[in-house]
């Protein structure tokens, strides 16, 4: 009937007037932002090298058959068979790398107790081995607990401040040489049973097998690393699973799909023709109900690709994304995001801006490098007594190394991942 | 014609004109039929026809006292809001507004028929207005009574 309506009346006025009434600027469908087509293989497979921390503090992962043995054996068995390597290099690492061959299983089989007979580790050392031996064909895994030695005696906190400096001078020189660096570390949980060392390497020995976070670090390019993410999403992971995920990618400012929606909303606004989905005008407050005096509008955003580097932990935390109005920092607008569950559309998430005082100008929404919380809630900035203030779940200095590493890429000031743009007008 | 209409937005909402504007959720921009548009030329032609019958093919001296325009002009008003509301009405039942676009109700879509009342009585009188003058037993009205 409407169709009908409709019809008769466009004849009526076409006849007359000889014109098209519905020529529109035509709106583009969003962009089939594909994770595979946007995660583009390189063309030369690169070589993964695997590193497993042998310091003594390693022994208790590696004592049975526990989460640590399963999670690596799992990773590396997903790494050999995605076949985004053809050569995967293990290797035990300390005070240098030692070859174990290529054989996963058989690494797997011969990881334990006994293998790991150095007393401490200097982790900023270890990373310097093994971002000497990392180029942009190459993908370093590095296993290890994180926990820093600084041995009987010393000033654990100069040593934690003076290795964090040592690790951001390492990670700067080699983002110089490669710039395309991206660096994932994984938190992961296993049983641990054995011997605990300190700070001052006084011992604790655990009878029975207790649950102790380990991390997973994975260093290379990152189309790499972006194809390695694809391949094996942190719900791969078996072993008890990954707890958390932090990723740093090289500044990006990657262009995105994103948009005004017309819901959810408070208040009202009109779209500005000639730029329907990033400009408004006409903001008006909601005048009646429970939202009186505020205006909320959402914006639809296609972070799939972000999705794959950068875990959605990270994409739904409000904290990763920094507002500006015409270029000032400016949180007038209470942000809130959550995924996108309108079929119609190709936006991943939506992020909704409320406020009580419409700001207008040019709002900028930056996706950026954030050092995530998980980090600090899981450092141990003691080091002493394993069962004070929760430090069994914690790592000793495990926030020096991920904030040298952190600084570093952030050393030039440069740590935006995407910029969204809208224009708000009165 | 779009513009015309969002003066009298407050009649039926910034919803509506957002689905009458053509807004499609899955393109993400205005690219179904501008209902303004459609409706807007339609009332428009409606409106013109209406006059030019009264002033030109009726022209008779039995009809040329205001009231007798009146009845043109409710005649036209009638039409042009049950056209508006009409449409509105029925996309409104059959579920063809975006569902990205919330909150539309009947009330709504009255409004919308009143908005386009207004702007038929507008576009009525200025066209008497102006053709009136053309005629030769209908010049005086709808000012003689």
């Amino acid at each position: 009937m409407r169709n009908i309506l409709i019809y008769c009346l466009a004849v009526l006025f076409l006849a007359s007037c000889g014109n098209s009434s519905t020529q529109r600027k035509g709106g583009n469908k969003p962009s089939e932002n594909s994770e595979m087509t946007a995660v583009t293989a390189s063309k030369i497979k690169p070589v993964v090298n695997v590193y497993v921390e042998n310091s003594g503090s390693m022994a208790g992962y590696v004592n049975g058959n526990t989460d640590f043995k399963k999670a690596v054996y799992n990773y590396l068995t997903d790494i050999k068979i995605s076949g985004i390597t053809d050569t995967l290099n293990l290797f035990y690492i300390n005070d240098k790398p030692v070859a174990k061959g290529s054989d996963v299983k058989d690494f797997i089989e011969k990881l334990n107790p006994n293998q790991c007979v150095f007393a401490t580790s200097d982790i900023s050392n270890v990373f310097d081995l093994v971002l000497k031996r990392t180029d942009n064909n190459q993908i370093s895994v590095l296993v290890t607990d994180g926990i820093f030695s600084p041995g009987k005696g010393k000033d654990a906190q100069q040593y934690l401040v003076n290795q964090q400096i040592g690790i951001k001078r390492i990670m700067k020189e080699h983002l110089d040489k490669y710039p395309n660096t991206a660096v994932i570390v994984y938190q992961l949980t296993s049983g641990f049973k054995g011997t605990y060392y300190n700070r001052e390497d006084a011992k604790t020995e655990f009878k029975e097998p207790q649950a102790r976070p380990y991390y997973i670090w994975v260093i290379g390019d990152v189309e790499d690393i972006a194809l390695l993410k694809t391949y094996i999403p942190d719900s791969k992971f078996k072993g008890g699973g990954v707890q958390h995920s932090y990723t740093l990618l090289p500044p990006l400012n990657m262009e995105i799909d994103y948009a005004i929606l017309n819901s959810p909303k408070f208040g009202s606004f009109e779209r500005d023709k000639k730029s329907t989905k990033t400009s408004i005008y006409n903001i008006k407050k909601a005048s009646n109900g429970a939202h009186k005096g505020n205006f909320m509008f959402t914006i639809g955003m296609d972070l799939s690709l972000f999705t794959v580097l950068l875990g959605d932990e990270y994409l739904t935390n409000t904290e990763s994304y920094a507002r500006l109005i015409n270029k000032q920092p400016n949180n007038d607008y209470f942000i809130e995001i959550e995924h996108n569950t309108n079929p119609n559309t190709n936006y991943t998430h939506n992020m909704k801006l409320t406020t009580d005082k419409i700001s207008v100008g040019e709002l900028e929404i930056i996706l950026r490098n954030q050092f995530p919380q998980w980090i600090y809630d899981i450092n141990d900035e003691e080091g002493l007594d394993i069962y004070k203030n929760d430090a069994i779940n914690k790592t000793f200095g495990i926030k020096y190394l991920a904030e040298g590493i952190y600084e570093a890429y952030n050393f030039s000031g440069n740590s935006i991942y995407t910029t969204m743009k809208f224009n708000l007008k009165k | 014609m779009e513009t015309i209409y969002r003066w009298l937005s407050s009649l039926f909402g910034s919803n509506l004109a957002e689905h009458l504007s053509g807004w499609s959720e899955v393109t993400g921009d205005y690219t179904e039929a501008n209902l303004f548009f459609i409706i807007g030329m339609s009332s428009l032609i409606i409106s013109i026809a209406a006059c030019v019958t009264y002033y030109y093919i009726l022209n008779h001296p039995r009809w040329n006292r205001g009231f007798k325009w009146l009845i043109f002009l409710v005649i036209v008003l009638i039409v042009n809001f049950l056209l508006a509301f009409g449409i509105c009405y029925s996309d409104l039942l059959a579920g063809n507004i975006s569902s990205d676009i919330s909150a539309i109700s009947v009330a709504e879509c009255l409004g919308f028929g009143l908005a386009n009342i207004i702007v038929s009585i507008v576009i009525f009188v200025f066209c008497s207005l102006i053709i009136k003058w053309g005629s030769r037993n209908c010049k005086f009205s709808p000012f003689k009574f």
